[in-house]
């Protein structure tokens, strides 16, 4: 839209803004608003400048006013924007606008040193008119001049809010005002123009620019640092070294040091030939600093004598016996050339060192990875990478949480192909680690003995029965548990185990197998059981009297005959009672016959009574008793 | 192949985004960079439109592939991508408010339709068909690599199982390189990336580690498995925030703690892709910052007790051989590199430095092999002779007292040569080293001079 104040003017059209609440459509968003009342308030205020730059009066135009009537319309005071170089936030988001004159302004309210300018209530045209005065460079401010907040505040403009973080002093000479950014050091040199110098302006710019950068923005900081240090060489020399002895000087805050530590050691020394000699200790200081934190060795304190002394070394390492260098040299280190072996044990260590090193929940990727190595290895049927991978996870469980996550991982990693694997290295003959059979023994056993079930090779199964005895010999107690299983053959094939393993918690096993449904079992669980604890065999022998097996019946008595006391003679006794088949009366009252309890002495002497009305095995009965009695003979 | 006008406009394109967004669009040092950008802009296209376009992380002139740009403006490629730019293209002569729309759009702020003028962004984009391929092996195994690294960061960065056989087949033709053409391969591993520390890095670690392998006379598994600890040495870095890793200063006790834990992480990402025989590659991962002497970091307990035997392993030195040629090949190319906290030293600084610490911090006789690989020397040297002429020494010297094979990159009367020349010296005439930034000398770019043929 045009002008249409009258005032006759070659300048072109200027724009003018919206009014607030014209906009098309619904009601915006509560987000929308903000953002669209901030590009309004914005575009208000750069038409606004820009008019006050056109004219020499600029309250009488009707673009003024409208920007003056719009920037009173705000929905509440006060109201604030953020003033940065490139134009203005609202609530830390960069305001949109289409006004050219916005990027100008912003740059002249911040290269007068704003940061930000808002309104504690709606602002009269004098207002802003006395805003863009103080911004507009009409001349170099004096040294002592008031801050702009002062210097608004006299002149009758009460409704501004402005915050200062520099103060401009000076234009640099051939730069458009508005477009140098150069605030004042803390340590002005008065007898020095500081614009004329790139030294200041350097660190001028520097500073103001570190300080712009927002928290958090590490890849806007190293390109301003990188972008300053590679300027720095770009310098005069006496540049550089005013402005080297300024970092050396200051290199205890934060952004000097970042500086200062860009340069390489080949910097250093190339710098410290140009630096008066009361600045020189302050580079070795720096540079015996920066080496020692660096973890280096001194070279840093004494740089230039040092380096000196290695580059010779050096020199005559390639010069004067190279040759021979060369040849010793290859020698050491092909004698270190590692085989296979090596490297893997090497990687084990490593497997072993980083468990070390890591947290429970590190412990535990780890624990997965070797358990899935060990594993890996036994199904290739590798016992002996098994075994190491195996031994490093057992050694590495040193607290509960890491038991059981190695529990878990292995029970899960030792799948039935793997026992595969592991069954066909056995029946080749390979010979399993001992922390391989500790790995089934205490993670895989059950799995083992359900496989042993279903192997039907001899050798295979003979091997296989082998290793399971020597894991079962670290771990019985799930093969006992097993005992009652219904399945007859797989309960036989556990109890030859554990005749193998001597260990004493088998005997309770036993104990229970002897009642097993299965009278094969109950056979050869009491075969098992007299070798390992005849005194216990006894005892279960005693209720083996009354087995309806008859075969068993007989094992009972064999072992009773071999064995003597008192519950033994009274089992017998009770036996007797029962009336058993005569066979076995007559072998039981032999075996009491040994004895020399009272029990054996009364039962005997019961069945000896006459009694000439009974049964001939009875009488028969009777006999053997009284010859028991009269010492034996018949 | 217009690689070094490209090169000087993507440089001068960066610096322009870069002041847009320190300063802002209006600032005159942005305005000088946007002119130098434009100029730069004319000379690539002598007239003519030319659009660059980035496509699978590499760029290209028109239709033709340049390898060593994309390899040295990894920067710009991903800054492209992350702003939805597929292709520029510049219809001569350039104007600096059509420039101005690029580096807005480089430097953050919002992307304007391609519109009219003479910059042009999205007009034409070129289907991977329309591109052709090029580039010698050397490149193609450099780029590859640092592809494959890309990808293993991210699947690491992301917990996702990394996979090992395609980082042995980087390895396979850098181990090729290698042997093939120790001087190519020494030279390649100049290559500097600023913006990509971690990529490249990693590979030149790899490239320089292998010399040193070849040296010790490892066998080509042995070799294989070397360079992947080499090239992987510091996958574990994708664990550590930017912040840190770009902060330009010293660490602060906390920023230092998350740096220490990256070996740590990196050794077990790989020992959880390792295959059985790859273990060793983890070990390199772990130790290579534990230092000769023990007193690096993490502190590793079996370098302060009698490691157990295993299966006949006999310990000479805590650290894995393979663990201590990484080192010192790690510890140069940081040293000649530039840092986030600190600039490039010059390589025969870097060789001071390593010799002044063997034995404390790395294997004295690694060291001396290593030095005896670069000489005195070393390739990527770039030094002023006595008459002020400015070399690239190219190759290691074949003996200490003869000439050392160097390229004239600046004439005695302080011009620089539009294509280098052939130039040995005698140790004698050098009169100062200087880095190459210092020297405004890129021997990557000089490398692809050196390589391309009269008529590029």
């Amino acid at each position: 839209m045009p002008d249409t104040t009258g005032t006759t003017t070659r300048r072109p059209a200027i724009p003018v803004p919206p009014e607030l609440g014209e906009a098309e459509g619904g009601p915006p968003a509560p987000a929308e608003a903000a953002e669209s009342l901030a590009t309004a308030a914005v575009d208000a205020l750069a038409v606004a400048w820009t008019m006050f730059r056109v004219y020499q009066d600029p309250r009488t135009q009707d673009a003024f006013r409208r920007a003056v009537t719009t920037l009173g319309a705000l929905p509440s005071y006060p109201w604030t924007l953020e003033v940065h170089s490139g134009g203005f936030r609202h609530g830390g988001l960069p305001v949109a606008t289409r006004r050219q004159g916005a990027a100008a302004l912003a740059r002249a309210i911040f290269a007068r040193g704003l940061a930000v300018l808002g309104f504690s209530a709606p602002p009269t045209g004098d207002d802003l008119l006395r805003l863009f005065e103080a911004v507009s460079f009409q001349g170099s401010p004096p040294a002592d001049s008031p801050e702009v907040a002062e210097e608004l505040h006299a002149a009758g403009a009460t409704r501004l809010i402005v915050v200062e973080h520099s103060r401009l002093t000076d234009t640099p000479e051939g730069l458009t005002d508005t477009e140098e950014l150069v605030p004042p050091s803390s340590d002005p040199d008065p007898g020095e123009p500081r614009h004329q110098d790139p030294s200041h302006r350097y660190l001028d710019e520097y500073r103001l620019l570190y300080e712009k950068l927002e928290a958090g923005d590490f890849q806007g900081l190293q390109e301003l640092v990188h972008g300053f240090t590679d300027s720095f060489f770009t310098l005069p020399r006496e540049q550089q070294t005013r402005l080297f002895e300024q970092f050396l000087t200051r290199h205890e805050e934060e952004p000097f040091r970042l500086l200062l530590d860009q340069f390489s050691q080949d910097d250093l020394a190339e710098l410290a030939h140009l630096l008066s000699p009361g600045t020189h200790p302050l580079l070795r200081e720096y540079a015996r600093i920066a080496a020692e934190q660096e973890g280096q060795t001194a070279v840093g304190g004494e740089m230039l004598p040092a380096e000196q002394l290695v580059s010779d070394r050096i020199s005559q390492m390639l010069r004067s016996g190279r040759a021979g260098l060369r040849r010793q040299v290859g020698e050491a280190l092909r004698a270190q050339i590692p085989g296979p072996r090596e490297n893997f044990a090497a990687g084990v260590r490593a497997a072993s060192a980083l468990m070390d090193l890591a947290d429970d929940a590190g412990f535990a990727r780890l624990a997965h990875t070797v358990a899935f190595k060990a594993a890996g290895a036994c199904e290739e049927g590798n016992l002996a990478r098994a075994g190491a991978w195996g031994g490093t996870l057992l050694a590495a469980a040193s607290t509960r949480p890491r038991k059981e996550a190695v529990r878990r991982e292995m029970e899960a990693a030792l799948r039935p192909d793997v026992l595969d694997g592991l069954l066909g290295a056995l029946a080749e003959g390979e010979e399993p680690p001992a922390t391989v059979v500790a790995l089934v023994a205490l993670f895989a056993l059950d799995q083992a003995l359900e496989r042993l079930t279903v192997e039907a090779d001899p050798v295979r199964r003979d091997a296989f029965l082998a290793f399971l005895t020597t894991a079962a010999r670290l771990r019985p107690g799930p093969l006992v548990r097993r005992l009652g299983d219904p399945r007859g053959p797989l309960v036989l094939r556990l109890i030859e185990i554990l005749a193998g393993t001597g260990r004493f918690e088998a005997v309770a096993g036993l104990g229970r197998a002897c009642a097993h449904s299965d009278s094969r079992v109950r056979r050869e669980a009491l075969r098992v059981l007299e070798t390992l604890r005849p005194d216990e065999a006894a005892s279960i022998a005693v209720r083996a009297l009354r087995d309806p097996e008859p075969a068993l019946r007989l094992q009972a008595l064999g072992i009773l005959r071999r064995t003597s006391s008192r519950e033994a003679d009274a089992g017998l006794a009770a036996f007797l009672d029962s009336r058993p088949p005569l066979a076995q009366r007559l072998a039981a009252i032999e075996v009491l016959a040994r004895s020399r309890s009272d029990t054996a002495h009364a039962t005997l002497r019961r069945l000896a009574r006459r009694r000439p009305w009974a049964s001939a095995a009875v009488r028969e009965t009777c006999r053997a008793a009284r010859c028991a009695l009269n010492g034996g003979e018949r | 192949m217009k690689e070094r006008e490209t090169g000087s406009l993507l440089a001068a394109l960066r610096r322009a985004a870069t002041l847009h967004r320190l300063y802002g669009s209006s600032h005159p040092l942005t305005g000088v960079a946007l002119a130098d950008a434009a100029r730069e802009a004319d000379v690539l296209a002598e007239g003519q439109p030319v659009q660059l376009t980035v496509l699978d992380e590499s760029i290209y002139l028109d239709r033709t592939l340049l390898p060593m740009a994309s390899l040295t403006h990894g920067g710009f490629l991903r800054t492209m991508h992350d702003r939805g730019l597929r292709s520029v293209t510049f219809l001569p002569p350039v104007a600096m408010a059509d420039l101005s729309r690029l580096t807005a759009a480089l430097a953050g702020e919002a992307l304007e339709p391609a519109g009219a003028g003479s910059v042009r962004l999205n007009q034409d984009n070129l289907a991977a068909d329309d591109l052709e391929e090029s580039g010698d092996g050397r490149r193609v195994a450099y780029t590859a690599t640092l592809d494959l690294l890309r990808a293993v960061s991210l699947a690491v960065s992301e917990r996702e199982r990394v996979s090992l056989l395609d980082t042995a087949a980087a390895v396979r033709s850098l181990v090729d390189l290698c042997l093939d053409d120790p001087s190519a391969a020494l030279l390649l591993s100049t290559m500097k990336s600023h913006h990509e520390y971690t990529f490249f890095h990693s590979v030149n670690t790899c490239i320089l580690t292998l010399m040193i392998g070849r040296m010790t006379g490892l066998d080509r598994a042995d070799q294989l498995l070397l360079g992947m600890g080499a090239l992987l040495h510091d996958i574990g870095k994708v664990g550590v925030s930017p912040a840190v890793l770009q902060h330009p200063g010293r660490l602060s006790p906390e920023q230092w703690a998350e740096i220490r834990i990256h070996p740590q992480v990196g050794a077990e990402s790989i020992l959880t892709a390792s295959e059985p025989g790859q273990e060793v590659v983890a070990v390199v991962a772990l130790e290579h910052h534990a230092r000769y002497d023990g007193s690096g970091y993490p502190n590793l307990l079996y370098f302060e007790e009698p490691p157990e035997h295993t299966d006949g392993y006999s310990r000479q030195h805590p650290l894995h051989l393979f663990s201590r040629l990484t080192a010192v090949a790690d510890g140069y190319d940081a040293l000649t590199s530039r840092r986030s906290y600190r600039r490039a030293e010059s390589p025969a600084r870097a060789l001071r430095v390593l010799l002044s610490d063997a034995g404390t911090v790395y294997d004295p006789d690694v060291v001396h092999a290593f030095i005896d690989i670069m000489g005195e020397f070393p390739p990527g040297s770039v030094l002023r002779l006595q008459r002020g002429e400015v070399v690239l020494v190219d190759q290691p010297a074949p003996d200490a007292d003869g000439p050392v094979p160097a390229l004239l990159v600046v004439d005695a009367a302080g011009r620089k040569l539009a294509r280098p020349e052939p130039r040995s010296f005698l140790p004698g005439e050098v009169a100062g080293y200087l880095t190459p930034d210092r020297a405004g000398v890129d021997p990557a770019l000089i490398l692809e001079q050196v390589g391309a043929s009269p008529d590029d």
